[in-house]
């Protein structure tokens, strides 16, 4: 028999009792839906914790600290430099590789009548912008002397006594600011300026505590920089330094180093890259192995959930085994008459699974519209209790219950698979049915 | 087109564990033609409706051979005789066994759903059969709308639609006033002649055992020997 036969045989069999196919259905809605709301409970708290653990901070983001390298035979850690940079852009699945070089002092900034201090970072701005580093107005810079400034920049710019006014920072895009620099020569101080446009200013930091008030410049910037103090980085130097010191920041002393962090196209693929780099001997972090952790657990909670809610089903399922039991006694003159003519035993068996596991099926899509409905009614109406009741207040982005697409793709196959083995032993009596036994029934 | 050899069959009465084995059918010995019609006579409990179930399949035989048209189904498993049936023997019921909840057209489309026969061509060879029996008209209609002549005609249809060689009539006119039975037995001669089908029908009407070429008279499970015809 063909599928779409035995598909229009199964379904008007299902028709001739309608009132028990329709509560057979609604008992496997009801454990069906039971099964994705008591699991939602286990989702809706996960992801609380999980977001208040990532916050805003990019998922796809490895921080990278140190790389361990043996030195005499010792073990140090040390900084990654342009090499290790270069590797870690080669790697699969790597979008960016962002590098900090902190300035070696903080110089002084200068906007017209407002002066202030501040730290400098110096970034490579191509990178930053793969990483999909977003701003609050402007772009990212281009030239040499061109700059982006942290968002509470303007905060640090004091104006002089008789101007009262501040700066928003909305107000810094491109107006030319002055950095001025110092280098002790001898004992003698120079200072000098360099001028550079703001074109950029940079998105507010995540946490409302975070202050960002640097300024972002380029790799040529500090070429240019370094001319000038004669060190690496810039550093100021103290007169008193001593002479091995002078020579570790001179410009032929030790490698730049950075702090590194490597974004990577998809966040499944932080894992994999995360381990690679800690088998290179680099010490990194991301939130995703922070997570890991914490899923672990939330994992062991929900597979309990649903060992749970599954009961719920198995017991539903009894129910479509009591039907489909039924069916068989009721329509043992039929399968007598089908054997008769030549239906082999397969067909039997095929059209009464088919029978159970649309009851299964249907039900399994009417339990997740159930459990949708009675996820939001929780979220909702939750919190309200939990204010009228307890006078605690539940934060805004908690969810009690969660229902992601996996829970309910899970959840129908759970439904939809039990229901056709409850099918299971009905269907192999109904091929067991004895054609002259049935034949003699009288309807 | 049937070969039977030895064949015996016994049933078991009673519980388990106390059970008592009655014979019904003792060493039978008989071929049936090809483009016969062979009548199996006899009276109530003869054997002669355990010869017709062990000839289609229905009942395992206790011991003896059945061969038709050269294969020994006494060895088929279910699977095997569902094929089989569905292929070579068609069936007409004393209470016609037709499906309730399908139309006429339905039920007499059975056998080719389950052959798996193209949607196109099922209607054609149904249409076609419902026209053969005249019931062309009623094809919609659902089996308990119809008269018990009418209604033995769909069964008839429904065992023909395959063009089996073969077809086993169980008191096919049982349930048929004489008109009907006249009707039947007419176009069971009809299908004979024209489509060259051997039948082999159990029955205790004289009227209807006068179709056949043959007669083959049952008493206490044996053939008796004053009609064998072999």
């Amino acid at each position: 028999m063909r599928l779409r036969d035995a598909n229009r045989l199964a379904l008007r069999n299902l028709g001739k009792n309608k009132s028990r196919t329709y509560m057979t259905v609604f008992a496997t809605a009801i454990g069906c839906a039971f099964l994705i709301v008591l699991a939602s409970f286990g989702y809706g708290v996960q992801k609380g914790v999980v977001d208040s653990i990532a916050g805003e901070r990019l998922l796809n983001q490895i921080t990278v600290h140190t790389r361990r390298v043996l030195v005499e035979g010792q073990e140090r850690h040390r900084q990654p430099d342009v090499g290790d940079i270069a590797e870690m852009e080669a790697l699969p699945g790597v979008k960016a590789v962002t590098r900090v070089t902190l300035l070696g002092q903080s110089p002084a900034f200068s906007l017209e009548a407002y002066r202030g201090v501040t730290r400098v970072h110096v970034v490579h701005f191509p990178a930053e912008e793969a990483s999909g580093r977003e701003l609050y107005a402007g772009r990212m810079p281009q030239a040499a002397h061109e700059v982006m400034v942290g968002y509470h920049f303007a905060s640090v710019l004091k104006a002089d006594e008789e101007i009262t006014a501040s700066l928003a920072a909305s107000q810094l895009l491109d107006r030319e600011l002055e950095m001025e620099l110092r280098q002790y020569f001898g004992d003698e101080e120079e200072k000098t300026s360099f001028t550079v446009k703001i074109v950029g200013i940079s998105q507010a930091p995540s946490r409302e505590w975070e202050q960002d008030p640097k300024v972002y410049i380029s790799e040529d910037l500090l070429h240019e920089i370094e001319q000038f103090t004669q060190t690496r980085d810039g550093h100021l130097l103290d007169p008193r330094a001593p002479s091995e010191l002078r020579e570790q920041l001179g410009l032929n002393g030790e490698p730049r180093s950075y702090r590194v962090n490597v974004y990577t196209h998809r966040v499944q693929d932080v894992k994999r890259i995360s381990e690679f780099l800690k088998d290179s001997g680099y010490l990194v972090y991301s939130v995703v192995n922070e997570l890991d952790r914490v899923s672990f657990y939330f994992l062991i909670f929900k597979v309990g959930l649903f060992l749970v809610g599954t009961i719920a089903v198995i017991i539903a399922s009894i129910g479509i085994y009591n039907t489909m039991t039924m069916a068989v006694t009721e329509r043992s003159r039929e399968i007598g008459v089908m054997k008769a003519v030549g239906a082999h035993p397969a067909v039997i068996r095929r059209l009464f699974l088919l029978e159970s596991s649309y009851i299964g099926m249907a039900g399994a899509l009417v339990g997740v519209v159930i459990a949708y409905v009675v996820s939001s009614g929780v979220n909702l109406g939750l919190p309200l209790l939990f204010r009228v009741a307890f006078q605690e207040t539940v934060p805004d982005w908690f969810r009690f219950s969660d229902v992601p697409a996996s829970l309910t793709i899970i959840s129908f196959l759970i439904c939809a698979g039990i229901a056709t083995l409850s099918g299971l032993r009905p269907s192999e009596r109904a091929t067991q049915v004895d054609v002259l036994q049935a034949l003699r029934r009288d309807l | 087109m049937i070969r039977i050899q030895g064949l015996s069959h016994a049933f078991s009465m009673g519980k388990r564990g106390n059970t008592t084995r009655v014979p019904v059918l003792h060493d039978i010995d008989l071929v049936v033609a090809k483009e016969e019609i062979v009548a199996v006579t006899g009276k109530s409990g003869s054997g002669k409706s355990t010869l017709l179930n062990l000839v289609g399949g229905f009942i395992r035989p206790t011991s003896g051979e059945i061969e038709i048209d050269g294969c020994r189904v006494t060895a088929f498993g279910e699977g095997q005789w569902a094929d089989f049936r569905l292929r070579h023997v068609g069936f007409v019921f004393q209470n016609y066994q037709l499906i309730p909840g399908m139309t006429v057209f339905e039920n007499v489309e059975l056998p080719l759903v389950l052959r798996k026969v193209e949607p196109k061509q099922r209607k054609t060879l149904t249409q076609e059969m419902l026209e053969r029996v005249g019931l062309a008209k009623f094809s919609t209609f659902y089996t308990g709308e119809l008269s018990g002549g009418m209604q033995q005609r769909v069964s008839v249809a429904r065992s023909l639609i395959m063009r089996p060689p073969l077809i086993l009539a169980d008191e096919p006119t049982g349930s048929l006033d004489r008109e009907n039975e006249r009707l039947l037995l007419d176009f069971i001669r009809q299908l004979n002649q024209e489509l060259k089908i051997t039948f082999l029908i159990v029955t205790h009407d004289e009227e209807v055992a006068s179709v056949a070429n043959r007669r083959i008279h049952l008493q206490d499970g044996r053939i008796h020997a004053g009609r064998l015809a072999v």
